[in-house]
């Protein structure tokens, strides 16, 4: 028992710790180009981790995301332009507008791709994906079409600029990480794992599939449209083929693989690995494609190493080696307690 | 008054007419053995009663009221439950949480609370304990024995007390030992309320279990009768043997 509430403290502490340095960050480092990569780097921790409540619980696995990030984007722009916002900090309290126009557009895209299932429904999304990246490039009166869309600019210095959008990211990671452990422990959650491991039988007994699917689709494409749309005011000026960019999509579905499907760390793992890794080859190897060789290495050794992500594997490690530890002598069998397993 | 009436049920997969018309009633309180040769339409009437699928032509009542066109997850609401043929759990949750998917909450705010409350986890428990599987609680589906899974499916369909379950070969695959306990435990279910159909082809299973038995051949009830009567009876041997 004593052991139990040992590392309940641990893990307490360990997040109180990461969170505490992840805040302090800026303080102790001013480099614009470091602070940017730390941007970057939170930024997908939250969209890797908004992108496996509904990829890891419900296991339907979107290659779409980027749609909701480059809509999310837009919407927010043309929300600050239609208000007439100035730079500066007022823009971030309208970031949840951007969200709820995100979770409409997911409501009518859900509806339509989670008639699907499997194979099925990755294809759909990217489908969906490319309609709303032609839509954004065609409707030249309200997005600007190729020509781009233009944000408010910040009257900040050079040096302190990215420190607010740091904090606005930091901001929507910690939003995106308390919903997704919220979910998990939930009886709403419990049902969205059920559904991933046998939709039919979850039907079977009673689990209202395709609301709890929706419900998953909306809530995950609206915390990645409200980190896309502070994305928009980060880089000040965004146009279709980067902000609805199927390397995001493909991206986060990395992460999440790399760091551990379904659970509530991997993905945050994933991204912390692979962002700024992906930043280090762009930064050294100048805008050439080298990261997308690294991706597709990354992703191989993933499918040949690591099936299920780092933070499944290493538990089940730590959980052998204390189990072996605890137990003493081999022949005994391990035993596991009543309702607890790793997430 | 019949718990469930099944009238004039038919469904067609192109050209193949899977259930021909099947008409059956279940008095509340019963166990009724559906037994026939492969093919005559036993699990499709199993699916086409939970909604898995949509019938042709026909009606199906329960409590009186008509369920034709629910879905499955309603009906499981409405108080059918049901096992398949091989038996399904969910591999990567614990028998506890296999045990906790299937219990009803009502409201927002319950569903987005935490997932094992503990009267619910008393009673699914409970429950697993009443199975003799109350020892594996903790491990994942996907590692348990089968005979462990037909059981933990068992006890899971039971957890949101439903008043009718379809059991879809409870016996099949699985030791004599075992096929004796789970026929215990259809038994014990039943002394509480449950009425229960069920599809077999262990015979002497059946026969033993089952206060009433419906033959079905090409999709409809060829005859019906005690397990003596249908026993006895020379078109089931037909229909069985061939002629």
């Amino acid at each position: 028992m004593r052991s139990v509430v040992n590392v309940r403290v641990a893990k307490w502490a360990a997040l109180v710790l990461l969170v505490a340095l992840a805040v302090s960050l800026p303080l102790f480092e001013s480099d614009p180009a470091t602070v940017n990569i730390a941007v970057f780097t939170v930024m997908y921790v939250g969209l890797a981790t908004a992108w496996n409540i509904m990829g890891g619980y419900t296991g339907y696995v979107s290659l779409g995301h980027a749609a909701f990030f480059g809509f999310g984007a837009y919407a927010f722009g043309l929300v600050l332009a239609h208000l007439g916002i100035q730079g500066g900090y007022e823009p971030f309290v309208f970031v949840p507008i951007a969200g709820a126009l995100t979770v409409v557009l997911a409501l009518v895209i859900g509806w339509i791709a989670l008639r699907t299932r499997a194979a099925t429904f990755v294809i759909v999304t990217i489908a969906m994906m490319f309609m709303v990246q032609l839509l954004a490039e065609n409707l030249t009166g309200l997005t600007g079409g190729g020509s781009g869309l233009s944000f408010p600019v910040p009257p900040w210095s050079g040096d302190f600029f990215d420190t607010p959008f740091y904090y606005a990211m930091l901001f929507m990671a910690l939003v995106s990480l308390a919903i997704s452990w919220w979910i998990r422990r939930s009886k709403f959650g419990l049902g969205l794992l059920a559904i991933r491991d046998d939709e039919d039988k979850a039907l079977a007994v009673g689990v209202p599939a395709h609301a709890y699917k929706l419900t998953a689709f909306m809530i995950s494409a609206g915390l990645v449209g409200m980190i896309g749309a502070v994305y928009g005011y980060y880089v000040t000026y965004i146009y279709p083929q980067y902000a609805i960019d199927p390397l995001v999509g493909i991206s986060l579905v990395l992460m999440v693989f790399l760091g551990g499907l379904g659970t509530l760390w991997g993905p945050v793992l994933g991204a912390v690995i692979l962002e700024p890794a992906q930043l280090w080859l762009a930064y050294n190897f100048g805008a050439s494609l080298l990261y997308l060789v690294f991706y597709a290495a990354v992703f191989l050794l993933v499918i040949l190493l690591l099936p299920r992500g780092i933070v499944p594997s290493v538990g089940d490690l730590v959980k052998r080696i204390t189990a072996r530890r605890a137990v003493g002598p081999p022949d005994t069998a391990p035993t596991t307690v009543a309702g607890v397993h790793s997430p | 008054m019949s718990l469930l009436e099944v009238e004039g049920l038919s469904k067609h997969f192109g050209g193949v007419t899977a259930v021909d018309g099947c008409t059956l009633s279940l008095p509340p309180g019963s166990i009724t053995g559906l037994i026939g040769p492969n093919g005559s339409g036993k699990t499709t009437v199993f699916n086409l009663i939970t909604g898995f699928i949509g019938q042709d032509s026909g009606d199906v009542r329960f409590n009186g009221r008509s369920i034709s066109g629910f879905g499955p997850n309603r009906i499981y609401g409405l108080g059918i439950g049901r096992t398949f043929q091989l038996a399904r759990i969910f591999p990567r949750l614990t028998a506890l949480e296999n045990m906790l998917v299937p219990v009803r909450r009502s409201g927002l705010r319950a569903l987005f609370s935490r997932g094992q409350w503990h009267e619910e986890r008393n009673r699914a428990m409970d429950m697993l304990a009443a199975m003799d599987i109350g020892h594996v609680a903790g491990l994942l589906g996907g590692s348990l024995s089968y005979g462990q899974r037909k059981l933990l499916e068992l006890a899971a369909v039971m957890m949101a007390r439903p008043q009718l379950v379809l059991l879809d070969e409870p016996a099949g695959g699985v030791n004599p030992a075992l096929i004796e306990r789970i026929g215990e435990h259809i038994r014990e279910l039943n002394r509480e309320g449950v009425t229960f159909l069920l599809v077999e082809h262990n015979m002497p299973f059946v026969m033993g279990l089952c206060q009433e038995i419906l033959v079905l051949n090409r999709g409809a009830v060829l005859a019906r009768g005690t397990p003596a009567e249908v026993r006895g009876n020379a078109a089931v041997l037909d229909a069985y043997l061939g002629a």
